[in-house]
């Protein structure tokens, strides 16, 4: 599914050129389960981007789904992910003027789907999430877990089959962040959705059937 | 007495004008107080913090309050000491546009008065509403975050957009109507044809030369054409409500004909147009002392069924005026106005100037320079004073050229300013927006999607203010031309015009920040946390 060859990613800061990904060699199959890790600052945000189509590397090539993603053009790419991306962020960064249910429902207006068709997907995404009696507050009325829970739901809601989480426990107690996890777990095995997430916990790391480490830009070998 | 007369009432005029002025001026300085209100309390979003840890650490509602107004008049004080900068140096520019000689007095008292009680009222209308609106932020509120939809359908600060717009608008509409009532006028068929037609006045001995001038003007190959008249044909002869005519309402004594007489060669001269009869010729027709011409207007008046040959008395002279021709109607007094019912009488009593066309085979400085011999040749002691018709007929357009221009310029300034608080405006909104943008983008939304969302509620606003200002601007502008007699009306079109003007420049306007939002990368704004 992903194909990540001899990516390098740098910014040109005072004259210098400070690299933030250096040779990532990266292959994904579909239906895998992904854990990243590293410290702070090791670009483990940096290579979630650039899989998420959201940045583009310096230097390198990425194939998703067979397609060339840095020779294609803006819009063409906006359109890849649109339709099989779905990103979790560890901010929720759930729209604050929104309800709970129209905050899931903003990726199918993007994808031009009709009302009537919107409706039984969010309804049904509510649903499994067991959030339906919270479907008209605001995100600012509701507690991280169930933030985070309408963030995961939102980004599932158009069918990815790709999910890029960056740490979205970051913000969570153990207990919300085990929940997330049986969840991410739940999604991978029945609707074989591909996850990488980014997580700074080695319990929540081992949900994932693959570790990969991040150390200064680059992959660690084991 | 008359010239007195004439000078109060360009005094009045310009009274008036300036009255109007005054007005829409102080809309203007409204429309920008109402930018330093929206931007201030806009910012103020921002500073809600600050404003939130004053408070907690004990500044009083009232001190908030001077806070913000102090900074309101230090604002208004700058923008006082620019405005002064700017007067001076547009004011030459302004003076030529419309004519006029306006200087600032520096020396007189009452100019500073008055520039400090405008600075004092403008800082106190600036300051007045963002001080109360930004004081009385509660604390709790501002440090929780607030689950609310933030816009909502009526806020003071949507209140304010639309009435911004609702000047701009109706400046705009105003702008149109004046010049196409303007223009609508100068296209208006004048009925004669006054290019080439010199007025000379009747001084020395040009009355007494009169036959020997014409001859030798058109001999000499100057002139295509000369005849006198008694009055001026562009403003209108003298005025007699004591003619009478066959078959009229009994009493009719209210109606006033213009009455002017001429000698010969007056239709040939103007080019006025015969449309029954023919023209004046007391050269040809010894009877034609006691023969009239009418206009249209005039046998409209009198309901003459079939004019020529019919006789009309002046019961003040007793004499019996036959009708000889009839011509189309032709502008005298102002082309504003209706054409007045007027005959025109063969040679009588005297006569006070006289119209040459020049020959148009040869230029008109030429004819000038000629005809300047032949008037010097019979009358020696005067020198050759003429009027070109046109250029008097032009000047009656003078004021209405000045009101064209100052409006255009008043609805430019207006729409600009209103325009400059709208930029300001979005890009705060784009500003506080930044993350949801960034998100929506994430979730798939495209640059237009994007660029609508931020855009469609500015636009909302200025959908409003045209639907305010459209009976507004409607009223106010069909009552100004009922002091037009000869004025159009006014159509949709206008409307349509200013409507989608303004909806175009404010989309340019909010659409500028809208697209730089929309097109900047997401990831960059959000990576806070
Ligand atoms: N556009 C940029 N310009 C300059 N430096 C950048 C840019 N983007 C990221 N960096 C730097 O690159 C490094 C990697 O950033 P990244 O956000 O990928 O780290 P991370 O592994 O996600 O860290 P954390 O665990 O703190 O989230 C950091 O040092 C960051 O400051
Ligand atoms: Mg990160």
């Amino acid at each position: 599914m992903i194909k990540l060859e001899k990516i390098f990613k740098w910014v040109n800061s005072g004259g210098n050129r400070v690299f933030l990904l250096k040779d990532i060699n990266l292959h994904v199959e579909e239906g895998e389960f992904i854990s990243i890790m590293g410290p702070s600052g090791s670009g483990k945000s940096t290579l979630l981007n650039v899989m998420g189509m959201l940045d583009e590397a310096s230097e390198g090539t990425y194939q998703f789904l067979d397609q060339n993603v840095f020779s294609l053009k803006e819009k063409q790419r906006a359109q890849l992910y649109k339709q099989y991306i779905g990103f979790v962020f560890q901010a929720y960064h759930l729209i604050d003027e929104l309800t709970v249910y129209e905050n899931i429902e903003t990726p199918l207006i993007y994808q031009n789907i009709k009302s009537a068709e919107r409706q039984a997907i969010v309804g049904d995404m509510l649903d499994r999430f067991n959030i339906v009696g919270k479907k008209d507050l605001f995100p600012a009325q509701l507690s991280g877990g169930q933030q985070q829970l309408v963030g995961i739901a939102r980004a599932l809601v158009a069918k990815p089959k790709l999910l890029l989480a960056d740490e979205p426990t970051g913000n969570l107690n153990s207990e919300q962040g085990e929940k997330i996890m049986e969840l991410f777990t739940k999604i991978n095995k029945e609707d074989g959705v591909t996850i990488i997430q980014v997580t700074h916990s080695e319990k929540n790391a081992a949900y994932g059937k693959r570790i990969i480490h991040l150390l200064d830009g680059r992959v660690e070998k084991k | 007495m008359q010239i007195d007369g004439t000078l109060r009432a360009a005094a009045m005029c310009i009274a008036a004008e300036s009255l109007a002025i005054t007005k829409v001026a102080l809309f203007i300085l409204l429309i920008a107080c109402i930018n330093f209100m929206n931007l201030s309390t806009a910012r103020s979003e921002q500073r809600a913090k600050e404003i939130g840890i004053r408070k907690v650490a004990g500044a009083s509602k009232g001190l908030l309050i001077g806070q913000f107004i102090t900074e309101a008049f230090l604002t208004s004080c700058i923008a006082a000491a620019f405005a002064l900068l700017i007067v001076q140096l547009v004011l030459p520019a302004f003076n030529t546009l419309i004519n006029t000689h306006l200087s600032i007095v520096y020396n007189s008292i009452y100019f500073w008065m008055y520039a400090l009680a405008f600075i004092v009222f403008t800082g106190l209308l600036a300051g007045s509403y963002p001080a109360f609106y930004l004081s009385s932020f509660r604390p709790v509120s501002i440090f929780k975050k607030q689950f609310k939809r933030t816009n909502a359908t009526i806020s003071p600060r949507k209140i304010l957009v639309v009435l911004q717009f609702t000047f701009a608008v109706i400046l705009i509409i105003s702008t149109i109507v004046i010049r196409s009532q303007v223009v609508y006028t100068q296209d208006r068929d004048k009925g004669y044809s006054n290019n080439n037609l010199v007025q000379v006045n009747f001084a020395g001995d040009i009355n007494k030369n009169y036959a020997l001038i014409k001859q030798d003007l058109i001999n000499l190959g100057i002139a295509s054409s000369v005849t006198k008249t008694m009055t001026d044909i562009v403003r209108g002869g003298y005025h007699s409500w004591g003619l009478r005519w066959p078959n009229e309402i009994p009493k009719d004594t209210v109606t006033t004909i213009t009455i002017y007489s001429a000698d010969a060669d007056l239709i040939k001269t103007t080019g006025m147009h015969l449309v029954e009869g023919r023209d004046i010729d007391i050269n040809k027709y010894s009877g034609d002392s006691f023969s009239v011409l009418l206009n249209e207007s005039a046998v409209k008046t009198m309901g003459l069924k079939n004019p020529v040959g019919q006789i009309i008395k002046n019961p003040f002279d007793n004499i019996n005026w036959l009708i000889i021709g009839i011509v189309k109607d032709y502008i005298q007094g102002s082309p504003y106005n209706n054409i007045p019912p007027t005959v025109i009488y063969g040679p009588g009593a005297w006569f006070n100037m006289m119209y040459i066309k020049f020959n148009p085979a040869s230029s008109t400085a030429n004819s000038l320079a000629k005809a300047e011999q032949v008037f010097k040749k019979y009358n020696p002691s005067y020198p050759f004073d003429y009027k070109f018709v046109d250029q008097q007929y032009a000047q009656q357009f003078d004021s209405g050229q000045r009101t064209k221009k100052m409006a255009g310029l008043f609805a430019a300034l207006a729409i600009f300013i209103s325009c400059l608080g709208l930029f300001g405006l979005s890009a705060s909104v784009a500003e506080s927006r930044i993350k949801e943008i960034g998100v929506r983008k994430i979730l798939g939304a495209s640059v237009v999607s994007i660029t609508k969302l931020l855009s469609f509620d500015f636009i909302k606003l200025v959908i409003v203010s045209i639907v305010i200002a459209t009976p507004a601007a409607w009223y106010a502008m069909n009552r100004w031309l009922q002091d037009y007699a000869y004025r159009i009306n006014i159509g949709w079109g206008i409307f349509v015009i200013a409507g989608l003007l303004t909806i175009v420049i404010a989309l340019i306007t909010v659409s500028f920040q809208a697209i730089k939002a929309a097109i900047a990368n997401p990831v960059n704004n959000l990576r806070t946390e």
